[in-house]
């Protein structure tokens, strides 16, 4: 930008005496005190460097993604998971495909039973299960009765003589347990190796990425296997992690680049852009420095923070900059200042207080890390409110302290300021008006997409399509082997055992029609490991006949199970016989298509199961489904705090219910239209884009406010209605395009992540904000000016301010 | 000739040294020290003919939850043989009636019988899996069967002496030789005057401490026999499980065919 002149039109503006109404006390103040706010303000930006320093150095996991992290202590969902792990163990099943040319060839199985070995030795991982380690309950041909391996070679080099393949395919086939879940009957190509690991869901440090690479490393070592697929929550967790870590670096590293190259081009100067990037700083390294203080782990949400705040902290700064050295054309920067944030600190407090406003509705929200987004960036931002209003004043006279220019001027004008708006006037009138509004109707076509948004979560679709965790995903669905175990649990009252009176025939009719529901690949259960072994002590005949046994029957058959050293029935029966579960594995679900199935389950119990039968459904992919519900309630709930604002704030503000009503609408549309678009194009709301609504309206008031501000200022100061609206349009109109290009900037690299919730969210509050600029800068002063004045407008105090000619 | 009186005169000196040097150092062989404590242990432990107990185990989980199984266990030494085992079950109820019979040998396999009251049928058992729990308990049992001193199964090693609840005892480290054992190593506390085992640590196959074993309340019985009355395992999961023996007979004329295969049906 150059210092041009203003037109010689009525909107040159003359110097004026700002009144005592126009004059910043708070500055003032500030002024005579400077050194203690520097000192005071360096104090502040140091430790929070120190507490960042000690907490990188220290043992605590920087990021952490586990399962506990987004619940709250007392969640209910939270609560019956924890108890499921107490009961069962603290462990998850991992399925792994193997692809292979036959998975009854020798060289396969002996390198099989290698990586099965191997994999037993991982670190979290507790126990395998593939065809060459697989038990089975038999009684051989002296009528012994054993629980062995039906792979037969006793050691992991031996290879299998053609009749000892035989004898084993034999067997695998026999027993009905192991078909869809180790193996296919349509496909000797495909093999799952289950492998249950930790699942330690509160324990923030990336073991599941080290254990998913320590698998990755061991299958790569065989040529017998042609490639391998992984799916499970451990897979999910460990790409979530990789994925944050990357983002913090790119993150970081693109946003602060941004900032600084898109400062300057727009500041056009070295010291404007350093008092812009002092007020940066502070504000993303002050909320830094308070989670290093409490070690408190990153995760997918709060690893936004920093770029979130790099972006969001520049907008009051702008302004002052920019009607700081408007105001330095007539007077000494001393005074310049005083008056600059005179004039625009309510604009700038609202919009402050706007923004944070919008973020503290996210802490309502029980989706924990949702929460602490929400909290520490209002801290920022009411730190950037803070260093703006203090420190800047400071900078900008200490900085620009040259010579001062002669008041009464009659033209000219501050750099940056004034330089561009006033050329979109001649847009603004006539026939572009039309033009205007009817884009901006055109674009109302995107609320037909609103009735389409909904919540859903899937996570197979949250990482790229040429990303490991998609591309497993897909395969193992492709293969038709389960990937996604749920688990039911069945309590069976106190003074009772799951073989109580007839409770084990009506689990097997349970079992039976979970069985039929269509997504459900197979079923694992105590009820099969018991007829295994019926089967071996009382020799192979009607397999049904457990259904009519009695309760010693089945306590002294599992007393033999556990004699010749089936510890299977752990994984589905507690000690104390009153808590078992049943695994459902199913294809990957979406939270919806699992509350649709958990919902078939609940019917299948009430058909089959006595009443005074618990029944849970959990699992880690259920309990983040059940985020549904609270990341839907996040998001109602932070647009109706906000709105709420907006309806008080506008009016009272603006000192007009039309302005406050017309600035509202303004607000609101880029958000509707946003939710329309996600409706259209079948974006979710999930965990990241469930942000949107609290921080895209924070986003974008900032131009609205200012704009009306200026507009209403004018007009109080004597202008006509449409002078005063041209005047706001020429005169913040470059503040409004500088903030929304950095807004839009900013967000529009947190498009750039590999999680696709937030390059969702960046891509989506970028649009806003863009469409924020296009509605605030052209269609705002259209509507104002076809509106006209409020009826009862109140004069600001600002006798001698500005004036129209 | 001068040359070799000198060198018979050196043999004649040096070689009462060199005896006397050997003789002193073999008990300081740590293996050898080992072994010898065992032989002790079990040399002590046996001669009993035969025995009977009633044993109480009481499954205390971390959480606070408590389960109670009572049983009656027999067993009859066969000379060079090991041991004859019955357990019979009397509670709970679901598994009442219900008796395992092992035949623990010294250096064989063992082989182990069980009998199902409510299928009136007795069918062998492979002995596949020593590993598994016991009932449910903090015990497996390869635990409840090395209780029976058997030396070839283990390898020793003598690591130091030290005091126990105030008993002077010598701590061995034994290394099973058998397969499939789920310990790497097991330390073991014998007391020094008795030459009975107050405490075994069991280190897991990553040679990290799993349980450890407490024997107390030690009882003199009239055939020389020290029984402990409580055994404490306690797992390093905060899981932990008391056997309490009561009711101690020896000799009361158990023979072989009382631990025979249509014995278990009796």
């Amino acid at each position: 930008m150059t210092d041009q002149p203003l037109p010689a039109d009525n909107l040159s503006v003359r110097a004026a005496e700002p009144t005592s109404g126009e004059r910043s006390r708070l500055v003032e103040r500030c002024l005579r005190h400077k050194t203690s706010l520097l000192a005071i303000w360096i104090g502040v930006t140091v430790l929070s460097f120190v507490a960042i320093g000690w907490h990188l150095r220290g043992n605590h996991p920087l990021i952490d993604n586990s399962v506990g992290i987004w619940f709250m202590d007392d969640d209910p969902d939270l609560r019956a998971y924890d108890k499921f792990q107490t009961e069962f163990g603290e462990k998850e099943w991992t399925v792994l495909l193997l692809h292979t040319r036959s998975i009854y060839d020798a060289g396969f199985l002996r390198d099989l039973a290698a990586v099965t070995d191997r994999l037993a030795r991982v670190e979290h991982v507790a126990k395998v299960l593939s065809l060459t380690n697989v038990r089975d309950s038999r009684s051989d041909g002296d009528g012994v009765v054993e629980y062995t391996r039906l792979y037969p070679a006793t050691d992991s080099a031996d290879v299998l003589t053609a009749t000892e393949l035989e004898e084993f395919k034999a067997r695998v086939r026999a027993n009905p347990i192991l078909v869809n879940s180790l193996y296919r009957e349509s496909d000797d190509t495909t093999t799952v190796v289950l492998f249950k690991n930790d699942n330690l869901i509160h324990e923030g440090s990336p073991y599941r990425i080290h254990l998913v690479d320590a698998v990755n490393e061991i299958l790569g070592q065989y040529p017998s296997i042609a490639r391998h697929s992984m799916a499970g929550s451990t897979v999910i967790n460990a790409e979530l992690n990789r994925a944050s870590q990357r983002d913090v670096i790119v993150f970081y590293v693109l946003v602060s680049l941004f900032i600084g190259a898109g400062g300057y081009l727009l500041l056009r100067n070295i010291k404007d852009l350093f008092v812009l990037l002092v007020v940066v700083t502070t504000s993303a390294i002050v909320p830094m420095g308070v989670i290093a203080l409490f070690a408190i782990p990153y995760n997918m949400v709060t690893v936004m923070l920093p770029p979130f705040l790099i972006t969001l902290s520049v907008c009051d700064v702008i302004h002052v900059v920019n009607w700081f050295h408007y105001e330095r054309m007539f007077r000494p920067a001393t005074e310049a200042v005083i008056v600059a944030v005179g004039k625009i600190w309510t604009a700038c407090l609202s919009t402050s207080a706007i923004t944070i406003v919008g973020l503290l509705s996210l802490v309502a929200s029980t989706v924990h890390p949702i929460s602490q987004l929400g909290a520490f960036a209002a801290l920022g931002i009411f730190v950037a409110w803070l260093v703006t209003m203090t420190l800047v004043p400071i900078l900008l006279t200490m900085i620009w302290n040259g010579p001062e220019r002669s008041a009464g001027t009659a033209s000219g004008t501050a750099k940056g300021f004034g330089t561009y708006g006033h050329r979109l006037l001649p847009y603004l009138s006539g026939r572009y008006r039309l033009l205007w509004l009817g884009a901006a109707a055109a674009m109302l076509y995107t609320v037909a997409g609103l009735s389409r948004v909904e919540v859903d979560t899937d996570y197979t679709k949250f990482f790229g399509r040429g990303t490991s965790v998609t591309q497993s995903y897909s395969d193992i669905q492709q293969s038709g082997f389960g990937q996604n175990p749920v688990s039911i649990v069945l309590r069976y009252p106190e003074g009772t055992t799951f073989a109580t009176g007839d409770y084990f025939r009506r689990l097997i009719e349970f079992e039976k029609a979970v069985g039929d529901i269509p997504v459900v690949v197979k079923l694992l259960s105590l009820t099969q490991i018991v007829g295994r072994i019926d089967m071996a002590f009382n020799g192979d005949h009607d397999a049904g006949r457990i259904a009519g046994y009695s309760e010693q029957q089945l306590s002294q058959l599992l007393f033999l199970g556990e004699l010749s050293g089936n510890d299977d029935v752990d994984d589905f029966l507690v000690g104390d016989k009153r808590t078992l579960q049943v695994m459902a594995l199913t294809p990957y679900m979406s939270s919806k298509q699992l509350g649709e199935f958990k919902q078939q389950i609940r019917d299948a119990a009430s058909r089959t199961l006595p009443h005074d039968v618990g029944v849970d459904i959990t699992g880690t992919a259920v309990l983040w489904a059940n985020m549904d519900e609270q990341i839907s309630h996040t998001e109602v709930s932070s647009i109706w705090i906000i709105t709420s604002v907006f309806l008080v704030v506008m009016p009272v503000m603006f000192r007009s219910f039309k302005l406050g009503t017309v600035g509202f609408v303004i607000n609101a549309l880029p958000l509707v239209i946003v939710f329309g678009l996600m409706g259209l194009l079948d974006v979710k709301i999930n965990m990241a884009t469930a942000l949107i609504g609290g921080v895209a309206i924070g986003a974008t008031a900032d131009s609205t406010l200012f704009f009306i501000n200026a507009v209403r200022r004018g007009f109080s100061a004597g202008m006509s209605w449409q002078d005063a609206v041209d005047h706001g349009v020429a005169t913040v109109g470059d503040g409004i395009v500088m903030t929304s290009l950095v807004l839009a900037g900013g967000f529009a690299c947190l498009a750039t992540s590999s999680f696709l919730p937030t390059a969702q969210f960046g891509a989506l509050v970028t649009a806003a904000v863009l469409l924020s600029l296009f509605l605030d800068i052209i269609i705002n002063p259209i509507i104002l000016g076809l509106v006209g004045p409020p009826a009862d407008p109140i004069a600001l105090p600002v006798a001698g301010g500005e004036e129209a000619l | 000739m001068k040359s070799i009186r000198v060198a018979l005169l050196t043999v004649l000196v040096a070689w009462p040294a060199f005896l006397a040097a050997t003789t002193l150092t073999a008990g300081d062989d740590p293996v050898s020290q080992g072994r010898e404590i065992f032989a002790e242990v079990a040399a002590r432990n046996s001669g009993y003919g035969d025995q009977q107990a009633s044993v109480t185990m009481q499954l205390r989980r971390k959480s606070g939850a408590t389960t109670t199984r009572v049983m009656n266990i027999a067993t009859l030494e066969v000379a060079n043989d090991g041991a004859r085992t019955i357990v019979s079950f009397n509670n709970p109820l679901d598994v009442k009636g219900t008796a395992v019979l092992t035949y623990t040998h010294s250096a064989a396999d063992d082989e182990q019988w069980i009998y199902l009251p409510a299928f009136k049928r007795v069918k062998q058992i492979a002995d596949a899996n020593k590993t598994t729990s016991f009932m449910g308990s903090e015990f497996t049992y390869e635990d409840l069967n090395s209780l029976n001193i058997q030396l070839p199964k283990f390898d020793y090693r003598f690591l130091r002496t030290e005091e126990l609840d105030g008993a002077p005892c010598q701590v061995v480290e034994r290394v099973p030789r058998y397969a499939r054992s789920a310990y790497k190593r097991q330390v073991v506390w014998v007391d020094r005057e008795r030459s009975i085992v107050l405490k075994i640590e069991y280190y897991d196959t990553k040679d990290v401490l799993a349980k450890t074993l407490s024997l107390t309340k030690f009882r003199k019985y009239p055939s020389s026999q020290w029984r402990a009355d409580e055994m404490s395992m306690v797992s390093v999961s905060g899981d932990a499980t008391l056997l309490t023996w009561r009711d101690f007979k020896f000799k009361s004329g158990l023979a072989l065919n009382d631990f025979s295969v249509s014995a278990l049906k009796r």
